[in-house]
């Protein structure tokens, strides 16, 4: 019985490359690898904005070490795809202990004037812009700006929501420190902060506090 | 165009295709005796841009871990405890995988590097488009508002592939390699 014979493959004008799987390219591949998992961790280490490698858990609360570390809290850039019609809930900050708000939930609550926004960064960048009807209460100069601002904050449950320069910066979360020292119950921080919304396009005003 | 909007999903597919395209095309020629190889060409142009992709993705990362784990945290794909790691280690290893490959040193072995990064990275992109979630990308520039979408996961289907091409490419012009190898003695 004649068998059909396939036919022979053409010819190829080129050999074929070499392996994806040879050896000495992937032990290439794990030092380059190691070398740079090293290097970060070393830059890391000695950079002054470096962060703790650490994660410490925290417990939930507001009395929390604020110098802990800045790192892994969910951010602003992340929200459900589903249309809300009130303003998100926050939620609350692992490593700060401070509820959180989305930049959508800034912008929920700057439209519907649910709450009172507070600029803790430095006056005169407050100045230059910032988010309108949000009070200038500079962190760092705590005791200059609470006389000013203070008694523009009587109710204790009103919602505050604190920004400053966006995830990188701690000016928020230590003024939110300080009002929940002072017995303000709802105090949360908008950790995208001015950056954020600046680039959002979404409204902003210039000069001093209202 | 700026470079931040160049750096968007779907110039960078765009650029994708184009690159796929062109060495496809490259395979079909023969190697002419005289002038260099098409296909050499066509890899060699892979190599760089994927490269230069991999530094431009890592350079707005790389002073800035404390937001980027911030990014990494919002994938929800790693435990709480990797995630600042990874934010430390992801930069640079982009930024040396892409530097090697520019410069065409153990471009294989980044080329690896690439494929595992973008293999990873569409696997958690998808992960979280399969889980309904609107997310920011921050893959190219931490302060992008641009959304994650299929373009988003298409394109790091496209550096996985431009990565497979420069990995198993029989040769490349152009590199730091072929030079120390024309100038060790015979």
């Amino acid at each position: 019985m004649a068998t059909r014979r396939s036919p022979a493959p053409a010819p190829s004008s080129r050999p074929s490359g070499p392996s994806a799987w040879d050896g000495k390219v992937l032990r290439q591949a794990c030092w380059l690898f190691c070398f740079s998992a090293a290097f970060g961790i070393l830059f890391n280490l000695f950079y002054v904005d470096g962060i703790e490698l650490k994660v410490r858990p925290q417990p939930q609360g507001v009395n929390v070490p604020l110098h802990a570390t800045v790192t892994p809290v969910a951010y602003a850039g992340i929200t459900p795809s589903k249309t809300r019609t009130t303003p998100p809930p926050s939620t609350s900050d692992p490593l700060s202990g401070f509820p959180r708000v989305s930049l959508m939930g800034a912008k929920d609550r700057f439209d519907t004037g649910s709450a009172i926004f507070l600029d803790a960064r430095p006056a005169a960048e407050y100045k230059e812009a910032h988010i309108p009807r949000a009070l200038n209460f500079y962190a760092d100069e705590f005791d200059t700006f609470a006389p000013i601002v203070l008694p523009q904050l009587r109710d204790k449950d009103r919602e505050i929501v604190a920004y400053c320069h966006g995830v990188s910066c701690e000016l928020s979360i230590h003024l939110a420190k300080r009002l929940s020292e002072l017995g303000y119950r709802n105090v949360k921080v908008f950790f995208g902060g001015w950056p954020e919304w600046k680039k959002a396009g979404y409204p902003v005003t210039q000069g001093e506090t209202p | 165009m700026t470079l931040e909007q160049l750096l968007t999903d779907k110039p960078l597919c765009a650029l994708g295709a184009v690159l796929l395209i062109l060495w496809a095309w490259t395979r079909t020629r023969r190697p002419s005796m005289g002038g260099m190889d098409p296909l050499t060409l066509a890899t060699t142009l892979i190599r760089v841009v994927c490269g230069c992709l991999l530094v431009l993705a890592s350079y707005d990362k790389l002073g800035d871990a404390a937001h980027f784990a911030k990014a990494v945290e919002n994938y929800r794909v790693l435990p709480a405890a990797l995630v600042p790691l990874a934010a430390v280690v992801l930069p640079w290893l982009e930024f040396f995988a892409g530097l090697c490959l520019a410069l065409g040193w153990r471009h294989r072995a980044a080329a690896w590097i690439l494929c595992l990064l973008m293999a990873a990275y569409s696997l958690s992109l998808s992960v979280n488009l399969l889980r309904g979630v609107e997310m920011n990308c921050s893959c190219f520039s931490k302060d992008s508002l641009e959304k994650v979408t299929g373009w988003t996961v298409l394109r790091d289907l496209f550096l996985l592939g431009l990565g497979w091409i420069v990995l198993t490419a029989r040769t490349h012009a152009a590199s730091v390699e072929s030079l120390l190898e024309r100038l060790r003695p015979r």
